[in-house]
């Protein structure tokens, strides 16, 4: 069985392509949406709501937003342990994975995961990793907002359609322009920015909340910045329209109200929006389309529910983007239409897609100019982004003086005419014969992109015809096969709570974070939860089911007393 | 005929829909997953057959005099179309100009490009920045994008920016990415680069020095003469560059 995995920077979600067609599985609190949010208690972990709520009660124990460091070599301690972004990956991917595999009874051998269009080399090779620790095979990842067309696609299945996709999820922003016909799905280009999502909206709510309430970010404790973010987090979806959206937080025994309206919100976050301005052009530009010839533009990721979002879209397009998209749930969607694709599932067969290459890659070179004074650090594509993908291309070099010894091929990825605002991937270098002269000293490179983003580098020798092949250099944020097995070995020593708990676990995390959060509740709330306690160790199904939805009911009350003060 | 169109089997009087079908047709057999080489060659004749009929005049269309001159020009040097006391002047052409036309017509190119000039030296950097995004036409894609290759010879042809403007404007017009207009005018963006001023200014001292904001103003005043200037040298180096091309 193939699964199509949504790995997120806020939620992931996990879903299966079958005859009704894409199908998304819920969690064992039945939800579609898991919170990629992990946590650590002594050797057990907890992964999902439980762990969001943690995020406030054990905050020095749980992390998330982990996406962003993927491709890096940071290592986050939760507890007494540390853990690289990929095996915080792999611990939701294992967590979604118990989700299909109980949904489906049997188990999962192979997943396609969704990741930026815009993802780097180091960063799509990281999530592999991380579905190797979570003990499945990725043999294709799938981009984002390809992903959310080919969900929309199927859905509208029109004769011949070209639309642009907006992807604004909690932690990357892509654009992507497809075009559908017979049944080929083809990307004309992708762009967009890996660090600019949700997150960063609500990061200038919290600093405009604290410049206005005096108080400094960095002397909050963790449980109370945690406090804070979820209040913003909740108070930035009702941001919209006339009306201000009022909040209410307690800080230091103090307690702060505060509200903003739509109009300052949009002056905030004016420099985010001028950051998706640029993607949006050069993929236009690079897909050589108009406005006018667009069909239909398609907002997916949650981000994009902000009104700031349609209203920028508007602006450069000239109209209003389609809304009839489910923003969290397209992706999913999509890579499992991409696990059926690659299950070779008999309705699908017919389906092609055609994805490109988002960066460009190149080479450096120097220039001669009229003057005949030699400049160096000039990037030289060799293959232009959004080249439709696999695609190979040679160019020829020769050196720049007979005096020449030397000939050294860099190899970069990246969009500046200088190397050095660009991304080196390695080298290769080789000596030359001074008594053949710069004309005979040339040679052939080869660069060869394949259908999963690997990227080989071939040099020819013109006059001997010796073959050099590029060995990338070993990035410093992946990790090599010895450290994935010994990772391997140490994630399966950590101990999950059985699915059947889960619901328990989550009652008491959440009533453990409403303990931090309401000063004047805490006694109440400490009795409930040593009451719920208790009957968990009962191990009587049908009281702990019993006592759960009371439980669950009484703080769904104390919780919408303090969200609505008012009502 | 282009190759292009043999290749994907089809006659030379092929529109878009019969490129599409028979590139669909033939992916069917040749897929990108198992037959990366085979799909290469289909991809390029597929993407070479769009391109020669976007090239491909439309019948009722008689040649301009742009593209008359563009045989006369060295490939691979860049173009603009002037306009000058209503005058049309014609420099070699470059390819999308027939299309821009549109997102052109209602929008005063020149006058926005001498006020480019004049908050360059009047706004520091920050502000000079968020001027140009604040810029409601320049949400329009079409026009943005007709405005980059105009903006970069107007600029040659001026007093150099401090390098922290030449930055933020190339970046806000997309040239300091490369693509095929930024190949295209590697010579003037590195002449650009070479001359832009050495940063270090004091802001604060320009915009209350009265001397600066009067010669900024003079701009406008001396738009006539100035141009003039810079056009005749625009043509002398064009020519140069024709003969000089020819020679080597």
């Amino acid at each position: 069985m193939i699964v199509g995995i949504d790995l997120g920077t806020t939620h992931s979600l996990i879903g299966a392509y079958s005859e009704q067609g894409s199908t998304l599985f819920r969690n064992a609190l039945g939800d579609h949406l898991t919170p990629s949010v992990v946590s650590v208690d002594g050797d057990t972990v907890l992964v999902g709501q439980a762990a969001r709520d943690r995020l406030i009660s054990h905050p020095h124990h749980t992390v998330a937003s982990f996406k962003r460091w993927m491709g890096t070599a940071r290592e986050t301690r939760l507890g007494d342990r540390s853990f690289r972004p990929e095996e915080l990956s792999a611990l939701v991917l294992r967590s979604l994975l118990g989700d299909a595999e109980a949904a489906l009874g049997e188990k999962i051998e192979e997943a396609v995961i969704s990741v930026p269009a815009y993802f780097s080399d180091a960063q799509r090779k990281a999530t592999r990793t991380a579905g190797e620790l979570a003990g499945v095979r990725v043999e294709r990842l799938i981009n984002e907002p390809t992903a959310a067309a080919l969900a929309y696609g199927l859905q509208t299945r029109e004769e011949e359609s070209r639309f642009v996709v907006f992807d604004l999820g909690g932690g990357t922003f892509d654009v992507s322009i497809l075009e559908c016909f017979d049944n080929v799905f083809e990307v004309h280009a992708s762009a967009g920015d890996n660090f600019l999502g949700g997150e960063d909206f609500l990061d200038v709510l919290v600093e405009a909340f604290c410049r206005d309430r005096s108080l400094r970010r960095q002397a909050l404790s963790p449980q109370e910045y945690g406090q804070l973010r979820r209040r913003l987090e909740l108070l930035k979806r009702d941001i919209g329209g006339a009306a201000t959206a009022p909040m209410q937080i307690a800080i230091d025994g103090r307690e702060h109200a505060w509200e903003i309206d739509e109009e300052r919100f949009a002056r905030l976050c004016e420099p985010l929006m001028q950051r998706m301005r640029s993607p949006i052009e050069r993929a236009m530009r690079d897909a050589k389309l108009q406005p006018a010839q667009l069909n239909e533009i398609v907002l997916v990721g949650g981000a994009s529910r902000m009104p700031l979002v349609a209203r920028l879209v508007s602006r450069m397009f000239g109209r209003l983007p389609l809304r009839h998209v489910n923003p969290d749930q397209a992706i999913a969607l999509g890579a499992s239409v991409a696990a059926g694709l690659k299950s070779r599932d008999a309705k699908l067969e017919e389906i092609i897609l055609t994805d490109v290459c988002p960066y460009t890659l190149g080479t450096q070179i120097a220039r001669r100019d009229h003057n005949g004074q030699v400049h160096t650090g000039y990037f030289h594509p060799i293959i232009l982004r959004n080249s439709t993908v696999p695609v190979s291309r040679e160019d020829q070099f020769y050196p720049m003086n007979e005096q020449q010894q030397k000939l050294v091929i860099d190899i970069y990825q990246g969009e500046n005419p200088l190397v050095v605002n660009n991304i080196k991937l390695g080298e290769i270098s080789m000596d030359l014969d001074k008594r053949r002269g710069t004309d005979q000293n040339g040679v052939t490179v080869r660069f060869t992109y394949d259908i999963n983003g690997l990227l080989q580098v071939e040099v020819t020798e013109h006059a001997t015809q010796r073959r050099h092949e590029l060995l990338l250099e070993q990035n410093p944020g992946l990790m090599t096969p010895e450290e994935i097995r010994a990772r391997l070995a140490a994630l399966a020593a950590l101990k999950v709570h059985p699915r059947d708990q889960q619901e328990n676990i989550a009652v008491l995390a959440r009533a453990e974070r409403l303990y931090e959060e309401h000063l004047h509740e805490r006694e109440r709330l400490q009795e409930w939860i040593m009451q719920f306690r208790a009957v968990v160790d009962t191990q009587d199904a049908a009281l702990i089911v019993r006592n759960r939805e009371q439980f669950v009911e009484a703080l769904d009350a104390l919780e919408s007393l303090t969200l609505n003060p008012q009502a | 005929m282009s190759w292009a169109l043999r290749e994907l089997g089809l006659p030379a009087d092929a529109d878009e829909r019969a490129i599409k079908r028979a590139y669909a047709a033939r992916l069917k057999t040749v897929r990108p997953e198992t037959d990366p080489e085979g799909f290469q060659k289909l991809n390029e004749a597929y993407q070479a057959a769009l391109e020669w009929l976007r090239q491909r005049p439309a019948p009722s269309e008689t040649p301009s005099e742009s593209s008359a001159a563009s045989n006369a020009a060295p490939s691979g040097y860049a173009s603009v179309k002037l306009h000058f006391e209503g005058v049309p002047i014609s420099m070699p052409p470059f390819r999308s100009a027939r299309r821009d036309e549109n997102a052109r017509a209602d929008f005063d190119e020149q006058d926005f490009f001498f006020t480019v000039l004049e908050q360059s030296e009047q706004l520091d950097p920050r502000a000079f920045k968020q001027w140009l995004e604040r810029n409601e036409a320049l949400y329009s894609m079409p026009l943005k994008a007709a405005l980059a290759e105009p903006l970069v010879w107007f600029l040659h042809d001026q007093p150099p920016l401090t390098r922290e403007h030449l930055a933020i404007t190339l970046a806000f017009f997309g040239l300091d990415t490369v693509n095929d207009t930024t190949m295209r005018l590697q010579e003037p963006l590195h002449r650009l680069h070479q001359t832009a001023r050495r940063s270090g200014t004091d802001w604060e001292e320009v915009m209350s020095d009265p001397r600066r904001t009067g010669r900024s103003n003079a701009h406008r005043e001396s738009i006539s003469p100035r141009m003039a200037l810079w056009l005749t040298m625009c043509v002398m180096l064009g020519l140069a560059r024709c003969f000089g091309g020819g020679s080597t």
